[in-house]
């Protein structure tokens, strides 16, 4: 039996007609969470992620397997949310959008009533709140499980790199508690 | 450091925080899949075959005995009787399970009322949907054109770009009666006798010897497990001894049932996925070969250069789109799970997987 990741290969080199159904189901979802760590926007990260799909449908035929399909698709999605982030419009409107951020993550809501609910959600907010550089690779390992060396290989980053880079975020987690918030940054 | 590992620990669950919280109503719903695929489609992308490398999808056919025992078909429609041997094998039968290329030929020929005689592919020495029109010449004349105009849409419709068509006008020459009659009908008996004995033959022939003046021996296929080949021989003997007042030779062949089984489904696996592998220019296969001897083994005959830039690639991507196949759930009943060794051979006869 082939093993799950050359079975997707294997589906991947025998479909003339990419499978687009069978591709978000796959990977819509993870694609979504990924740009929304990026990007922190719902409506945005749903555009990211409508975009990567028909980009990937447009470049399949520069996907040579190398490495796995999930990979080469999140390449595409960090590069993307990278680009967009730069972009005058999604700054102008993260400022006006921050106001009511502190406002509404500071708030407990019913569903958080639960201690472990609260507590999630603050180690949450905090790894969104990290700059990207740091908020990137603690989610790829802690939230995708990928190892350092796919990491590196993911973001085009060297090893060490990496290693340092989870370091650091972990240091600003560990601020962020003890000042009692977020970086806000 | 103490809170640094604390933090550590936290993370470690962060995909459930996550997910729990802040994901919570980010989800990749059916509106968000659904616009995604609108745009798609808007873009023309949905009908556009996003094609690479050698992707192509592999049809699950079992083609006509014609293309798995290439011996068998391409003396199926140049000797008669040899086609009439092939029938008797009964894992041939297995073959046809769904419809080939040469089957939707003859369906619709036969809609047409359309005369064939045979219809078959060959691949030596050029890959051909060949069908054979019996009778006068000027009948042929008059359907060949529309014989070969409804063949070649069907390999059109299935993407067999490599084959071209052959209207052949064929009348067998008249088979001489070599067969007595009485013989045949010697030969049926002898052979229903064995097996109200609970012999274990498979077949039973009386023929002529070639180039020996007439002399006749009796062919006898066996199973292997068959230990009484004495007491077989003598009945034999004793049959055409009161028939023909006279003794043949006897030639016994045995057969290794086990073994002769598998080679049938082994046939089937190879003969699937002939069609596809040498009706599609891209797969560049010129053919494919098998035998389960001493165990089952796959080769494909390619026409890429072990020297090419791409050969090492386009051998893993053969080879997993082929061991994909044959570990697929409608060749399970034809592989039952046994291993197999696969060698892809580049134009050179050099292996390249």
């Amino acid at each position: 039996m082939l093993s799950a990741r050359k079975k997707e290969k294997v589906t991947a080199l025998e479909t003339n007609e990419i499978d687009l159904d069978w591709i978000m189901k796959e990977y819509g979802q993870s694609i979504l969470w990924l740009a929304y760590s990026y990007v922190k926007d719902k409506s945005i990260a749903e555009d990211i992620t409508q975009e990567v799909f028909i980009s990937c449908y447009n470049h399949l035929a520069d996907f040579r397997g190398e490495a796995s399909l999930k990979t080469w698709l999140y390449r595409i999605t960090g590069n993307r949310c990278k680009d967009v982030m730069k972009s005058w419009s999604f700054k102008s409107k993260k400022i006006t959008q921050s106001l009511f951020d502190d406002h509404h993550s500071l708030e407990q809501t019913p569903e958080e009533a639960v201690l472990k609910r609260i507590e999630d959600r603050e180690l949450s907010l905090k790894v969104l709140a990290l700059p990207i550089k740091y908020r990137e690779v603690i989610y790829l390992h802690y939230f995708e499980d990928y190892k350092i060396e796919e990491i590196s290989s993911l973001l085009g980053i060297k090893s060490n790199t990496i290693k340092t880079r989870l370091h650091r975020g972990r240091v600003l987690i560990k601020d962020m508690y003890e000042r009692g918030g977020r970086s806000g940054k | 450091m103490k809170e640094v590992v604390g933090v550590e620990n936290k993370l470690k669950n962060l995909r459930e925080s996550m997910t729990e919280t802040v994901f919570e109503d980010v989800t990749f719903d059916k509106a968000l899949q659904r616009k995604i695929k609108e745009k798609a489609l808007q873009q023309g992308l949905g009908r556009r075959k996003a094609k690479w490398g050698i992707a192509r999808k592999m049809g699950v056919y079992t083609a006509a005995a014609a293309v798995l025992i290439g011996l068998f078909i391409s003396s199926a429609y140049v000797s008669p009787a040899m086609a009439e041997v092939a029938s008797k094998i009964p894992y041939v039968k297995l073959l046809f399970i769904k419809k080939d290329v040469t089957q939707l030929v003859a369906e619709r020929l036969d809609e047409k009322k359309y005369k064939y005689d045979g219809i078959g592919l060959s691949y030596r020495p050029k890959k051909e949907l060949v069908i054979q029109i019996p009778s006068s010449k000027e009948y042929y004349n008059r359907v060949k054109a529309d014989v070969k105009k409804i063949a070649q849409d069907i390999l059109d419709s299935q993407d067999y770009d490599a084959f071209t068509v052959n209207v052949m006008n064929f009348n067998p020459e008249p088979v001489a009666e070599e067969e007595d009659p009485k013989l045949l009908v010697l030969q049926t008996q002898i052979f229903d006798e064995l097996k109200k004995q609970k012999f274990d033959v498979l077949s039973l022939y009386i023929v002529e010897i070639p180039d020996s003046g007439g002399e006749r021996e009796v062919q006898v296929e066996l199973a292997d497990t068959e230990k009484r080949v004495a007491k077989l021989k003598e009945l034999i003997n004793k049959r055409i001894e009161a028939e023909q007042k006279e003794t043949y030779g006897i030639k016994l062949q045995k057969v290794n049932l086990a073994k002769r089984e598998q080679e049938g489904r082994w046939g089937s696996v190879i003969s699937a996925m002939a069609q596809e592998l040498m009706g599609k220019k891209d797969f560049q296969v010129k053919g494919l070969s098998y035998t389960v001897h001493p165990e089952p083994k796959l080769t494909i005959h390619t026409t890429v250069s072990a020297g090419d830039d791409h050969a090492k690639e386009y051998a893993q991507d053969l080879e997993l789109i082929i061991h994909h196949f044959v570990t697929s759930d409608e060749m399970k009943e034809f592989v039952k799970g046994e291993p197999y060794e696969l060698v892809i051979n580049s134009k050179e006869k050099k292996q390249l997987n």
